[in-house]
């Protein structure tokens, strides 16, 4: 079994905060396989979670 | 041959939330398969309701590389709107496809195709891996793996094959879940269960195999 690293993109270089905080204002590009990754990730939305760092 | 493994991950302070991935070095990152040179990325967030577990969100990636920029194909789902203004179906498939004849579309889509968020069903982890073996030829270590997806689609979906959606997960079938899909992977997936959680334990030790 092999797995591999994968580069990040610009939305893993934000700070937590500031990735929820564009994400709720809507201003990252949902296209973008690591918005909604990191969103799921972080449980935004889900049960009234709110992320942590 | 690194040895890979499913691990569940645990949130500081949400004794009952967990995130399932591969994780290498601290970093998720995606498996290779047998058979093929593509991978599959798996982040699921799961939570202890009761006696069951539920899928709060998933991402599921099959890539073509060790690039996240490399996905064939993405499938998403969040249980809940992640923001209010969410316009998107909650469970849907994207694609890193082109339209055949692209102009047509082009006319009235301000974005490209593979930014569409196609509604699907909420789609469960073994239909993922049945999908991949069947069409894109990855080899499971042993013909049980496709039986056994195949029994849980039957299992999960009625007459019409449609999944059905109000189907809940038991601790104890999470965990064999898991343990089946090991044969689908070069080596052992090994889930490490929290040790932080007397009550996941407690449910583990009730509602399905030791691990």
């Amino acid at each position: 079994m092999r797995s591999s690293s994968t580069r990040s993109s610009a939305v893993l270089a934000f700070p937590v905060e500031v990735f929820v905080r564009r994400y709720e204002a809507g201003e990252l590009d949902e296209g973008d396989p690591d918005v909604s990754d990191l969103a799921g990730l972080l449980w935004l939305g889900q049960n009234g979670h709110r992320a942590t760092a | 041959m690194i040895d890979a493994r499913l691990t569940l991950l645990t949130i500081p302070g949400q004794e009952t939330h967990y995130n399932l991935a591969c994780v290498e070095n601290g970093e998720r990152v995606a498996f290779a398969l047998h058979g093929v040179s593509e991978r599959l990325f798996i982040r699921q967030a799961i939570e202890i309701v009761g006696d069951h577990c539920q899928t709060v969100s998933y991402a599921y990636r099959y890539q073509s590389g060790e690039e996240r920029k490399s996905w064939l194909l993405r499938w998403e789902y969040f249980r809940e709107r992640p923001r209010p203004d969410y316009e998107y179906p909650l469970a849907h498939v994207h694609a890193n496809a082109e339209f055949v004849d692209p102009d047509p579309a082009a006319a009235h889509l301000p974005k490209p195709p593979s930014h569409l968020h196609i509604p699907t069903a909420r789609v469960p982890l073994e239909l993922v891996l049945w999908h991949v073996i069947a069409e894109w030829g990855v080899t499971p270590k042993t013909d049980d793996c496709v039986s056994f997806s195949a029994s849980r689609w039957r299992a999960s979906s009625d007459a019409a094959g449609r999944l059905d959606r109000t189907a809940r997960l038991p601790v104890g079938q999470l965990v064999a879940t898991i343990s089946r899909s090991r044969a689908c992977f070069h080596a052992p997936a090994i889930v490490d269960l929290p040790a932080t959680s007397p009550r996941y334990r407690q449910l583990i030790l009730r509602g399905g195999p030791p691990l």
